[in-house]
């Protein structure tokens, strides 16, 4: 799943980030066996059920997370390369301090060696005619590049971005967390905006509202749109495309694995007519931000 | 999904909310499930549903409404949703044109993926902004009227027509599958269909247990 394309890429603090996104998975990992399940505290009604190993931390859940993460990707050897990678495990497993959030996902998804000086501001500075700037500028034009989608013509997303700025997703997203203000609304829409026209393949989908305003919580705005980049592009490459297709597919592994671990469960779901991508298709497509409590992303 | 009947109903419809991102189609659902209109709404991601049950020609119907994300590429994950639906509301938004222009491509979606006997409602949504229109009555009345469908102008916010359009089309939906069981009736001559037992509306429950093939 996630991992595995994670791995393709072979970047090691991307592994590290993978292991928190992956954390959401850890129930079926748990059933398998009874580890991983250092979570924090607010994981804890959440996962009732499967863990049995009560908040155990670092020595236990050492070796445990560790075993988890080998097994959840397959591609271990890389480790070698990364002496430390398993002490971060831990740590990430343990739970990143909501303080450090901000800094240690830029840290994982490399913000700094992914910034291009003027980018962001150039992307949201061709308001109206063709994109004219660096790398991956050069596939489309800003205009252009949305008529791939096959309606409503040029940055057909603006309205979508719109509606999303406009409502207030926000405060209920992320409930206790201070609402986005009318900057923090602008800074949303900037920041949509630039990802549409950086990677208009991708252009705007419904669900990225909801990482990209926790990113604009949590960092800069600039920097938020590096993180962006970096998970959409990296870890999540052809999940939000116009065809959704690798997000799809995970869904598809998913059942494959719900199937296996709780029969019973997909029994009643097959009895009832749903499908087991109904229900977790919405929790991988916001990365799991509004299913879970935040704090435990 | 017209399978699952026990005691506390006499029909299960399946009915899908279809239309343009923005048009209205969650608070349609909220405002006929829970009598709920929220004019902040989030953006629905996949698929939502909500059950309401009652009652048509004396009998006991569970409506089981289906929302749907109105962004196009969601299509792609959401076309294994029209299985087994026997009703659609196809939403557009008065006041967005290009909301009106879609609708023909909506209705190809349903003819593509949807069994060929759904009843279709078009529903003409956000009708309290009259000031801002930008789809007379005219035009969609006589877009209806060619393509064989229902058509109601409705609000959700001022909770005008929502009820009576579900209302129609679960009437619709109703008298379609008893004139079959009718028709069965006779041509069985007089072995009657067993009430309240599975509903076969052209097969559309067949596949409701099955797992979709991967391009769906």
């Amino acid at each position: 799943m996630m991992s595995v394309r994670v791995k393709k890429k072979g970047i090691l603090s991307k592994d590290e980030q993978k292991t928190s996104q992956g954390k959401p998975l850890t129930p079926t990992e748990d059933a398998r066996s009874p580890k991983g399940a250092s979570e924090e505290d607010s994981d804890d009604e959440f996962y009732d059920a499967e863990r049995s190993d009560p908040v155990q931390d670092s020595p236990t859940s050492g070796s445990g997370s560790t075993r988890t993460g080998g097994g959840a990707d397959d591609a271990a050897p890389t480790e070698s390369l990364f002496p430390w990678k398993e002490e971060l495990e831990v740590l990430v497993r343990g739970g990143v301090p909501m303080a450090l959030r901000g800094e240690l996902w830029q840290a994982f998804v490399g913000v700094r060696a992914r910034r291009v000086e003027n980018y962001y501001q150039d992307l949201l500075a061709n308001e109206t005619n063709c994109g004219n700037n660096t790398e991956q500028q050069s596939l489309q034009s800003d205009s252009k590049g949305s008529t791939t989608e096959s309606i409503g013509g040029p940055e057909k997303w603006k309205g979508q971005i719109e509606k999303v700025v406009s409502s207030a997703d926000l405060p209920r997203t992320f409930p206790g967390h201070p609402a986005l203000d009318d900057d923090g609304r602008n800074a949303l829409r900037r920041l949509l905006t630039a990802y549409a026209r950086h990677n208009p393949s991708v252009g705007y989908c419904q669900a990225m509202n909801f990482f990209a305003a926790l990113l604009l919580l949590l960092m800069p705005e600039e920097n938020a749109f590096w993180t962006l980049m970096g998970i959409i592009d990296d870890y999540f490459d052809g999940y939000y495309s116009e065809e959704m297709i690798e997000s799809q597919v995970d869904q598809l592994v998913f059942e494959e694995l719900v199937r296996e671990r709780f029969p019973k469960l997909v029994n009643h779901l097959d009895y009832l007519g749903v499908q087991v991508a109904w229900v977790t298709g919405p929790w991988f497509l916001s990365i799991f931000m509004n299913m879970l409590p935040w704090e435990s992303g | 999904m017209a399978y699952k009947v026990d005691h506390e109903y006499d029909y299960l419809f399946k009915i899908v909310l279809i239309g343009d991102s923005g048009v209205g189609k969650s608070n349609i659902l909220s405002r006929f499930t829970r009598n709920e209109f929220c004019l902040e709404s989030k953006s629905t991601i996949g698929v939502e549903f909500a059950t309401r049950t009652l009652q048509v020609e004396g009998k006991t119907v569970k409506a089981q409404i289906w929302d749907t994300a109105g962004q196009e590429r969601y299509r792609a994950i959401t076309s294994a949703y029209y299985r087994g639906a026997v009703g659609a509301l196809l939403v557009y938004d008065i006041t967005k044109r290009q909301t009106f222009d879609n609708v023909l491509r909506w209705l190809r979606e349903l003819r593509d993926h949807a069994d060929s006997n759904i009843v279709i409602m078009m529903a003409g949504n956000k009708s309290d902004l009259n000031h801002l229109r930008a789809v007379s009555t005219e035009d969609a009345q006589s877009l209806a009227e060619s393509e064989g469908l229902s058509f109601m102008e409705t609000s959700a916010l001022e909770a005008f027509n929502i009820e009576k359009a579900f209302q129609t089309v679960l009437l619709d939906i109703y008298q379609i599958i008893r004139k079959k069981a009718l028709a069965a009736q006779e041509s069985a001559s007089g072995t009657g269909v067993p009430q309240g037992t599975t509903i076969n509306v052209n097969n559309m429950s067949d596949n409701a247990n099955k797992k979709p093939c991967c391009s769906t």
